[in-house]
């Protein structure tokens, strides 16, 4: 059970007092009417007390109170304002044709008032607080992601640049070096009158620039990078996915789209693939990419939209900041499709 | 319901709870047939009050399912399963309750068919005992929440007992009470279910009599309510 705060236990130990006053006025008078309000009232706290959500029941209280037994209005109000049902001061209007326990009702309702307050302040500085905490911690959890994705993105460059210079090597040099060893290869049929010595070093050229060709395949072979990159990536992603069919669809030419970008659209289809399994779970998902000179789009969309409206979480926020750290957008459009949408524009590297 | 079904299994066949429950009461009421009615009638004949002693005994008796649950460490287990701690109450309460409300029946119809009591004076007696059977219900909720070991819970719960039933006017005549006495007895249930068997007695279902039904309900809805907010476990 949770510790309780300052302004509750004052507020539970007026009640006390109020139910002592109570006791008294019953043990005095000797009505029982005094005993029932008692134990009705005592019913309605512990209500209170069960489920806290029912504090408007306080209004139960003065009504009783109004109708049946007007001295435990003071009790009745000091409960309804602390729990602030400002309009049940109206129930001081029994005591029209008595000054004294009107005075008294009215003291005890702004007592509640002033303890109502006390703990609304409260109250309101814990969440003041916890609002800069959970700014505090989405910050912490923003640094983090980031922090992955540069690491991402430096490994990503690393493979993108080792299978740019395999593939140089294996159009460029690999298939020069080998045009040359077959025109020498043709070449020796025509020299079969001529020097041996000359020959014999003709021979062993060409058997070094075979080996060398070798070399040339195995090292091409040994760079190209296992891991696929790009639109690839994007469509092993999509085709893996557990739980929902995916369907992948990429236009335009995505040669083009710089390695840090591929970054952002894969942790953006992750991201947005797994939220619709979590909240919507339709049966086909739809992703489209298209990459122009100037931008790339993707769009993630399915036909099952949740009830409950989406607001942007921590995962969905993140991106969107990734997307704005490359100078582009995310937007969710939740018409008769659900529907994200990143859009990021392609910068020209030299100026 | 399955908690219920166990509860009511295991409440009805206990021995002590079916000598309170069945075999007292309804032994009281066989062989006493003479029961006065008008003034003067309930210092007269102690039978009703005797057998409302026994009923507040039987309604303890039968609910204390719930602190054997909590001694043995079952009700954990059960908790641990899709069920919530206020259905596991609500079924316990009503496996409890459903015993007493026919017992309380049954004395009604007895009372009526051998021993000759007013249509009234029978009516009026089963609805005195199913509410107070059901505040002593809902008193054994709050006695095991309160208490974690058995045995003092029975000792403290016999000493107590003993003094609601002087108290209460059960044991002697109400009016025999000193005043202070009579206001400390107010606040238990008890009391209350002496006064209305006290106005059926000699006034038949009088306002009183409703107003010591009153207190005995809001009594109960006071003890659920506690005893649904304390954690068992």
């Amino acid at each position: 059970m949770r510790d309780l705060t300052l302004p509750e236990i004052c507020f539970i130990a007026c009640k006390y007092i109020g139910f002592g006053l109570l006791v008294a006025r019953w043990v005095i008078t000797g009505d029982a009417i005094g005993f029932f309000l008692m134990l009705f009232m005592l019913c309605m706290v512990l209500l209170r007390w069960l489920v806290p959500k029912l504090s408007y029941t306080v209004i139960v209280d003065v009504m009783a109170c109004a109708i049946f037994f007007p001295f435990g209005m003071g009790l009745a109000l000091f409960s309804a304002m602390y729990y602030r049902k400002y309009w049940t001061i109206l129930g001081l209007g029994v005591f029209y044709m008595d000054l004294h326990m009107g005075a008294i009702g009215a003291l005890a309702g702004l007592a509640g008032f002033f303890l109502g307050q006390w703990e609304k302040s409260r109250v309101r500085g814990f969440k003041g607080r916890d609002a800069q905490a959970e700014r505090y911690y989405e910050l912490e959890d923003l640094q983090t992601d980031l922090q992955t994705a540069t690491a991402q993105v430096e490994r990503m460059t690393v493979v993108s640049e080792r299978a740019r210079i395999a593939r140089e090597i294996h159009d460029n040099a690999g298939h020069e070096i080998v045009a040359a060893y077959m025109s020498l290869q043709v070449a020796r049929d025509g020299l079969d009158g001529a020097d041996t010595s000359a020959l014999e070093l003709y021979d062993a050229a060409l058997q070094r620039l075979e080996k060398g060709a070798e070399k040339i395949r195995e090292a091409v072979h040994n760079l190209a990078p296992v891991t696929t990159l790009g639109v690839e990536a994007m469509r092993n992603i999509c085709g893996d996915f557990p739980g929902a069919k995916v369907e992948f669809k990429s236009f335009g030419d995505t040669n083009h789209v710089p390695v840090h970008i591929w970054g952002v659209l894969e942790a953006c289809i992750n991201e947005t693939l797994t939220n619709a399994l979590r909240h919507a779970k339709p049966k086909i998902i739809n992703v489209n990419l298209d990459a122009t000179p100037k931008l790339v789009r993707l769009c993630v969309e399915n036909h099952v939209v949740s009830k409950r409206r989406t607001t942007f979480g921590n995962g969905l926020r993140n991106l969107r900041y990734r997307a704005a750290s490359v100078g582009g957008s995310l937007t969710i459009d939740q018409g008769e499709k659900y529907r994200v949408v990143c859009v990021i524009p392609i910068r020209s590297e030299v100026p | 319901m399955t908690v219920f079904k166990y509860a009511f299994i295991r409440g009805i066949k206990s021995p002590a709870s079916l000598i309170l429950n069945c075999a007292m009461p309804l032994a009281l009421i066989i062989l006493n047939p003479d029961i006065g009615f008008g003034p003067l009638a309930a210092e007269q004949n102690r039978l009703p009050f005797l057998v409302a002693l026994l009923i507040i005994f039987g309604g303890f008796y039968v609910a204390r399912s719930i602190q054997i649950d909590k001694m043995d460490g079952t009700i954990i287990r059960i908790l641990a399963g899709p069920v919530t701690m206020r259905s596991y109450l609500v079924q316990n309460f009503l496996s409890a309750m459903i015993p007493m409300t026919v017992l309380s029946i049954i004395i009604g119809i007895l009372g009526f068919a051998l021993n000759g009591w007013e249509l009234y004076f029978a009516v009026g007696l089963t609805i005195c005992y199913a509410f107070l059977a059901a505040t002593s219900i809902g008193l054994s909720f709050v006695w095991s929440c309160l208490f974690k070991d058995k045995e003092a819970s029975s000792a403290v719960f016999a000493v107590l007992i003993t003094m609601v039933a002087t108290l209460s006017g059960l044991m002697l005549p109400f009016s025999m009470l000193p005043r202070f006495l009579q206001y400390i007895g107010a606040l238990f249930p008890a009391q209350w279910a002496n006064r209305s068997l006290e106005a059926i007695v000699e006034y038949g279902l009088s306002g009183q009599f409703w107003l010591g039904i009153l207190a005995m309900f809001l009594f109960t809805v006071a003890f659920l309510l506690y005893g649904g907010k304390r954690r068992l476990v």
